[in-house]
């Protein structure tokens, strides 16, 4: 005698949500605890406060010189001192966020423009123009930064905008990449193939099925990218291809502080300092987002 | 449920003197080749239900993508009730899409994983440009798969397998196909799960008077969901005919190796039998 | 003396148990199989036996190997035993072998690591498990890399690696599941042969009943973290008494049978509920359509030779000759 047990009529419940949804769901969670994210998100958080501040107002007028204050030492009017030209160093610092958040958002956001079409269309047209345009890619990589920010710099002027251009540009190689290579991913599982099973076009395909699905990806890659781009503009604004005088850009206060570097190092100290914890900040917060996506990401292969 | 009528005796999918090579990178010289498919023919009948028999590197997952038109043949025809749809531009497998769907094996990657169940359902209404009241098919697409109204808002991490396959099998049922093609469907479930699945693919199969082609390497799945059976391997067919007549009475001797090889309960492994 | 005596093993992660109370002695030579689905914990109890759980794992309970608790044990010592007094076989042969290294070295290092010797020697100690594990050409195959090989053939490694220092127990978790069937014949058939050879027990770990009823003379079935039932193998087979073993035995033989039997395979209701969502007291009775509110209480293992963990049993099938 064996045990029948027929189909249930009623439907049968739900299983209770697996370890998966443990992972899901407490994705907010761990990100809230993660330390690289916290710290990361707390110091990026404080540069954007800045920058909106800086938008409407700052101490002093960043670019006003006053003479009679040069090079003044920390004090109640000027927390950070006075640069060689008597212009508040704070008031500076602080546009320089703006500056910094600029140069971030225009280099990622040309390397995002250009990048991701050029990676899904890599993925999914076929090897021909796979193996075309990943060798283009690769050209563009091979070719360094500094030296198309230097061309740009000098056909086109010395300035922030440019200087993040040849930023940008030099870094579509790398979201070309990383888009091609998750969309591959997504492109080879079972549900796209069902899809291109009911019709579904490739261009469908691309905004129903990549893009969500590599989206957090990109999100990561894009915050590490700020970081390197915030450092690129301020090297290229040290060499003087970036932000020409007077504006401040960090990089461009730290080499200004040179000439007065016996006299006031303070002044190149701050600039300095706060690039690195610019870069540190997104760094983080991208690893932060790496940490916390990352196995959700690996269990939809 | 599509409304085309058709000859009796054309077969629903065919495959003819299909060929499958793959071309590795590489000039001519240095490119490896791999030949998936070697001069494969077969009919599947309408209201059949077909096996595909074949370990790995038998081409079995090729021929189902073939089926589908999802890959071109290198040489040989795919038709669809006896229109060649090899070949053709995608522009005009519209009957063929809406007519044939399939159910893959993975219930991990079945499924986008980011995607409403409501949503991944209805998903080949919309594609397929197919009017009606998507929210109401959907509802009643889960209830002939046996899942609680309330699944529809869930996403995929939130069901078990089993579950995931029931929803693959929804989505596939959406438009209303004549065929059904289950690639390894059952094959990453559990035993028990899988007997549920088996269960539902009958009823349904009898509900809606689909065709079945069911292709896995489990030869006792086979046995049970399949009539006919064609047996690949390395790309060949190597024998096919009658479920029973190739079970009990195996011609060619890979099919007997393959049947002598299934472990069967009860039967010692390795040592003389007692 | 037994030689392994497992008691009261249980393995949890934060608060959900996925082994509970294993409790099971293995003889010398003797072979036991784990039967068990997804979420069922038969891999687990394996992992935990060798030392190799998850860090942020809890055992309890003891599992003494010739009188030393595997549990309790020091790294170090752990590390000795794999290899050479535990034999270990895995499911995925590509993550157990060293993609860089030729194959020949990986089994040779086995050798040295526990039995000392100089390289020439352990290479030619290599050589002859090869060929002992059915390899035609064991100078080519032990020149090649993993990658170089198929699944079956990475998987007779796996087994010369396991048995390369006369273990007197050998762990094999699914070993054959990613192989195709033909191939699965093999690996097993040679398995079984080598175990023998050697005279050591074996703990063969599977989903597939057909696999572990053909090589082992003892069952353990397992649901939710428990053993539900067990028995020698013939015993389990002909007389199950767990709804559970039931079910599992009805679908399977279905299966084999064929559709002569209608269109509907036995089926047992619901799924196997998530980690950590297994009911309390007896971990089937969600899913049982004999439980009733006694079921609340934990049903011990009880019963010798032949035990089983339940309140209302099966009735034992009338002996008769042919399928029931």
């Amino acid at each position: 005698m064996t045990v029948q047990v027929a189909e249930p009529l009623q439907p049968e419940p739900l299983a209770e949500a697996e370890v998966e949804q443990r992972l899901q769901a407490g994705a907010w969670r761990r990100l809230l605890h993660d330390p690289s994210a916290l710290i990361g998100g707390a110091i990026v958080a404080a540069v954007v406060r800045v920058a909106l501040v800086a938008l409407v107002w700052t101490p002093y007028d960043p670019l006003a010189q006053d003479y009679t204050h040069a090079l003044a030492p920390m004090s109640w009017s000027h927390p950070f001192g006075t640069d060689e030209y008597g212009r508040d160093v704070l008031s500076r610092l602080m546009e320089g966020a703006k500056i910094v958040l600029l140069s971030g958002a225009v280099s990622v956001g040309i390397a995002v423009a250009g990048g991701v079409p050029i990676g899904l269309l890599a993925a999914m047209r076929g090897r021909v123009v796979d193996d075309l345009l990943m060798r283009a890619v690769d050209l563009v990589y091979a070719f360094p930064a500094l030296l198309a920010a230097i061309v740009l710099a000098a056909a086109l002027g010395a300035s922030t905008v440019t200087a993040m251009v040849a930023i940008g540009i030099a870094y579509i190689p790398v979201f070309a990449r990383v888009t091609r290579s998750s969309a591959l991913q997504v492109v080879g599982s079972e549900y796209v193939l069902a899809a291109r099973a009911y019709r579904r076009s490739k261009p469908a395909i691309v905004f129903r099925h990549v893009l969500p699905n590599i989206r957090a990806i990109l999100i990561v890659q894009a915050s590490l990218l700020f970081s390197l781009a915030i450092l690129a503009e301020a090297g290229l604004s040290y060499l003087g291809l970036g932000t020409p005088d007077p504006e401040p850009s960090w990089g461009r206060m730290v080499q200004e502080a040179q000439d007065t570097l016996s006299r006031d190092p303070m002044l190149a100290f701050w600039p300095g300092i706060f690039i690195a914890l610019a870069v540190l900040g997104f760094n983080l917060l991208g690893d932060g987002l790496r940490d916390v996506l990352d196995p959700r990401l690996r269990s939809t292969k | 449920m599509t409304a085309a009528v058709h000859a009796v005796d054309v077969p629903v999918l065919e495959a003819r003197n299909v060929s499958k090579v793959y071309r590795g990178r590489g000039s001519s010289r240095t490119r490896s080749e791999v030949h998936a498919l070697t001069n494969v023919s077969l009919e599947v009948q309408r209201g059949e239900s077909l096996g595909i028999v074949g370990e790995s590197g038998s081409g079995k997952s090729t021929l189902a993508r073939l089926l589908l038109a999802l890959e071109e043949p290198t040489s040989g025809e795919i038709r669809f009730t006896g229109d060649v749809v090899s070949g053709r531009p995608e522009r005009e497998l519209a009957e063929l899409r809406r007519s044939v769907q399939v159910v893959f094996q993975d219930p991990m990657s079945s499924l986008d994983p980011r995607m409403r169940t409501r949503i991944a359902i209805s998903e080949p209404l919309r594609a397929l440009r197919i009017p009606g009241d998507h929210e109401a098919r959907v509802h009643e697409l889960l209830d002939a798969v046996g899942l609680p109204r309330d699944a529809a808002d869930k996403v995929p991490h939130e069901f078990s397998g089993g579950q995931r396959q029931r929803i693959a099998i929804a989505r596939a049922l959406a438009p209303g196909p004549e065929v059904l093609l289950a690639d390894e469907a059952v094959s990453a479930l559990d035993v028990s799960v899988r007997a549920q699945v088996l269960n539902l693919l009958n009823r349904l199969i009898d509900e809606f008077g689909l065709t079945l082609v069911f292709i896995s390497h489990d030869l006792s799945v086979i046995r049970w969901m399949c009539s006919r059976v064609v047996v690949l391997y390395r790309g060949e067919i190597v024998e096919s005919g009658p479920t029973e007549q190739i079970y009990e009475h195996p011609q060619h001797p890979y099919t007997q190796a393959l049947l002598a090889a299934v472990p069967r309960i009860g039967k010692p492994i390795g040592r003389s039998a007692t | 003396m037994t030689l392994l005596q497992v008691d009261g093993l249980t393995v949890r992660f934060g608060r959900a148990e996925v082994v509970g109370d294993v409790s099971f002695a293995l003889e010398r030579g003797e072979r036991i199989g784990l039967i068990g689905e997804s979420g069922s914990g038969k891999s687990m109890t394996a992992l935990a036996l060798i030392g190799l759980l998850p860090d942020d794992a809890t055992t309890e309970g003891r599992a003494l190997l010739d009188g030393d608790d595997l549990l309790t044990m020091s790294e170090s010592k752990r590390c000795d035993l794999r290899g050479d007094r535990v034999g270990m076989i895995f499911q995925e042969p590509m993550t157990a072998l060293n993609p860089v290294m030729r194959v020949g070295n990986q089994v040779a290092e086995v050798v040295r690591r526990h039995r000392g010797g100089s390289k020439r020697a352990s290479w030619g100690r290599a050589l002859e498990l090869l060929a002992r594990v059915e390899f035609t050409d064991p100078q080519r195959i032990a020149s090649s890399y993993p990658h170089e090989l198929s699944g079956g053939q990475r998987q007779r490694i796996m087994v010369a690696m396991a048995i390369a220092c006369s273990p007197a127990l050998v762990l094999a978790d699914e070993p054959t599941t990613a192989l195709d069937v033909t191939v699965q014949a093999q690996v097993l058939e040679l398995l079984a042969r080598l175990v023998s050879e050697e005279d050591a027990a074996l703990v063969l770990i599977s989903h597939d009943l057909a696999v572990v009823s053909g090589m082992c003379d003892r069952l353990l079935v397992m649901y939710g973290g428990r053993i539900v039932e067990s028995g020698p193998t013939n015993v389990v087979l002909e007389q199950p008494r767990h709804p559970y073993t039931v079910g599992l035995l009805a679908t399977s033989t279905a299966m084999a049978e064929g559709a002569a039997r209608g269109r509907t395979l036995p089926t047992i209701r619901g799924s196997v509920p998530g980690l950590g969502q297994f009911p309390a007291g007896c971990v089937f009775r969600s899913r049982c359509e004999r439980a009733t509110d006694r079921c609340r209480t934990t049903p011990p293992l009880a019963g010798e030779g032949h035990a089983f963990a339940c309140w209302h049993p099966v009735e034992p099938r009338v002996p008769v000759g042919g399928a029931a």
